[in-house]
């Protein structure tokens, strides 16, 4: 295809219209890098700050308060390890949370994404996901155990239950919020019905869907941990059990493993968003 | 038989709960347009010219009446009638290659050629360098020349083009005009372009369908005899030019609501009365003999 010709004056246009904006884009990228490696120093700083003034007061009341320092968590999760305590109840907790996760992103994914393109559906069971979101899921504890007792169905219905209706409010959101006129514009070009789901609605939800996993995924941590300590099972017997005998050193060694558990389930979440959602504002 | 698009006493009705308040957006609405003509629809706010379009790229269906493309009803979207809308609707999550590709792949073109045409057009539209960009990255005026290549990657023979210009600054606005002017003189289209704007009408059209608000028809078609191509010669500051926008004008003020002896239209109530100040001033260097109104049909 031969080029057309432009007179110089479009050029020239078009010209002033995008090296500007070049420019001041690299500059603006070079300083948010700048920007990063400040927060990144400034995060690793106060860590430092935090974990020594609680070593320092943790060594101060040693005896009396039972604040156990880092250094002595350390010792614990050490020990934690060498004695083979935590074995069991690390797999216990994880293989629960995980399957009462994939349960739960299974019925949110499509529930949420279908509340939020068919009027129908949000009308049968907007306001009951709404009431479920908002009812504090532990105060069902009791009548769970009632219903499916005590064993690895309450744990998988307990983290269910804990990110299930967040992650299909926040799905709804997102399909409910893709512009009509994206979808005109699909169809303009000729994309048919399901066309119109695979090309515009789903990557435009997709976003918001990971943004609703991670939620979920906080929120089932929190589920799996609260069943646990109700039934003295998993991570909750070992907190119950160091807990008795004043162990807090275990206690908190217990702890940072649910905090890593957390954190890196959070981490593959938004190492996926960046993979597959990086277009969605920038990435950083 | 030359005729492309044809408005059959087209009518559309948005229904409300009330019967009363519902809507006439368009009301039996007849005009045709020739192969390769440029037609462009001007009025006001509310008066319909969108739906019109929409009636034409088949996302509406009409109360009464029919759109007829290539003398066949309208009854659904169609890829050989390629539409560039005022909010851009570029897809985030593509680039720019992505996105001017976007109607190929609906039509199964493989990946290879597809990105070569794509190319091919982004070129045309003055975006080489920027294929790679997402629409987040680009200007509002790059924007719409993606919008622009994406609709004409498709190669269809109709362009329908809603408000295109009307969402970046004038300077830009000016610039794509040109573009347009430019590429269509490389790829003959048949183009139906609305627009509120009487300046950009007269330097586009081949000719101009005046709409009217309420009722909501065509009130007067206007031919503009300027030569092509417009640009770079200063087209808007002759006599001819300034008297067909005062022509344009007038049946705009004609067609008001019935009670506008006392306020203007609420949407160009303000333009009209700074209009009415620059009207003065031309009026003794006006030729009205420059003014070629074809047919009035109200």
């Amino acid at each position: 295809m031969s080029r057309v010709t432009r007179s110089g004056t479009d050029s020239e246009a078009r010209n002033t219209e995008s090296e500007p904006r070049n420019a001041s884009a690299n500059r603006e990228r070079s300083r948010t890098a700048t920007r990063t490696r400040e927060r990144r120093r400034n995060r690793l700083l106060g860590g430092l700050l935090i974990v020594g003034l609680w070593e320092f007061v943790g060594r101060l009341s040693a005896t009396g308060l039972g604040i156990a320092p880092p250094s002595s968590i350390l010792v614990a999760t050490v020990d934690l390890y060498a004695s083979g305590a935590i074995y069991g109840p690390l797999v216990e907790t994880v293989v629960r949370l995980l399957i009462g996760y994939a349960l739960a992103v299974a019925v949110a994914v499509p529930v949420g994404a279908v509340m939020g393109v068919s009027g129908t559906l949000d009308e049968l069971l907007g306001t009951y996901v709404t009431i479920m979101f908002v009812t504090s899921v532990a105060s069902l504890l009791p009548f769970l155990i009632i219903v499916v007792g005590t064993g690895l169905g309450f744990y998988v219905a307990v983290v269910f239950l804990f990110c299930v209706f967040h992650m299909i409010l926040t799905v709804r959101a997102g399909t409910a919020n893709v512009g009509p006129g994206l979808v005109e514009a699909a169809r303009t070009f000729g994309a048919t019905n399901w066309r119109r789901y695979r090309y515009v609605l789903l990557p435009a939800a997709l976003p918001f869907a990971i943004a609703a996993l991670r939620i979920g995924f906080n929120r089932a941590v929190k589920g799996v941990v609260v069943a646990e300590l109700w039934i003295y099972a998993g991570f909750g017997s070992l907190l119950h059990s160091y807990q008795r005998y004043a162990q807090a050193d275990y206690v908190f060694a217990v702890v940072v493993h649910v905090m890593v558990i957390a954190v890196l389930g959070v981490r593959v979440l938004r190492w996926l968003e960046e993979r597959y959602a990086g277009w969605e504002g920038g990435t950083s | 038989m030359s005729e492309v698009l044809e408005a059959r006493e087209l009518s559309r009705v948005y229904d409300a709960d009330e019967p009363e308040q519902a809507v006439r957006a368009l009301d039996g609405v007849s005009f045709t347009v020739e192969r390769d003509e440029f037609v462009v629809v001007v009025g006001p706010s509310g008066c319909g010219k969108s739906t019109l379009l929409r009636l034409f790229a088949g996302l509406i269906e009409p109360t009464s009446g029919a759109a007829i493309a290539n003398g066949e009803p309208v009854t659904g979207p169609d890829p050989d009638r390629a539409m560039v809308f005022q909010e851009f609707n570029l897809f985030p999550w593509r680039t720019t290659r992505g996105n001017v590709a976007f109607g190929l792949e609906m039509r199964g073109v493989p990946e290879a050629e597809r990105n070569r045409i794509a190319g091919e057009y982004i070129e045309l539209v003055g975006l080489d360098g920027f294929a790679g960009r997402y629409p987040d990255e680009l200007s509002g005026g790059m924007r719409q020349r993606v919008g622009l290549a994406r609709a004409l990657a498709v190669d269809p023979s109709v362009l329908l083009m809603d408000e295109p210009f009307g969402a970046v600054d004038a300077r830009t606005r000016e610039t794509l005009q040109r573009e347009l002017l430019r590429i269509r003189e490389r790829d003959r289209k048949t183009i139906l372009f609305v627009t509120h704007d009487i300046d950009e009408a007269l330097v586009l059209a081949d000719r101009v369908l005046v709409m009217g608000a309420d009722p909501n028809r065509i009130a007067a078609t206007i031919d503009v005899p300027f030569d092509r191509p417009r640009y770079g010669r200063g087209l808007e500051t002759t006599a001819e030019f300034t008297a067909l926008e005062r022509r344009v004008r007038s049946v705009l003020r004609d067609e008001g609501p019935d009670d506008e002896t006392t306020d203007e239209q609420e949407t160009t109530g303000d333009r009209e009365a700074t209009n009415e100040h620059d009207g003065a001033d031309v009026e003794s260097s006006g030729d009205p003999d420059a003014v070629t109104t074809v047919s009035e049909n109200s």
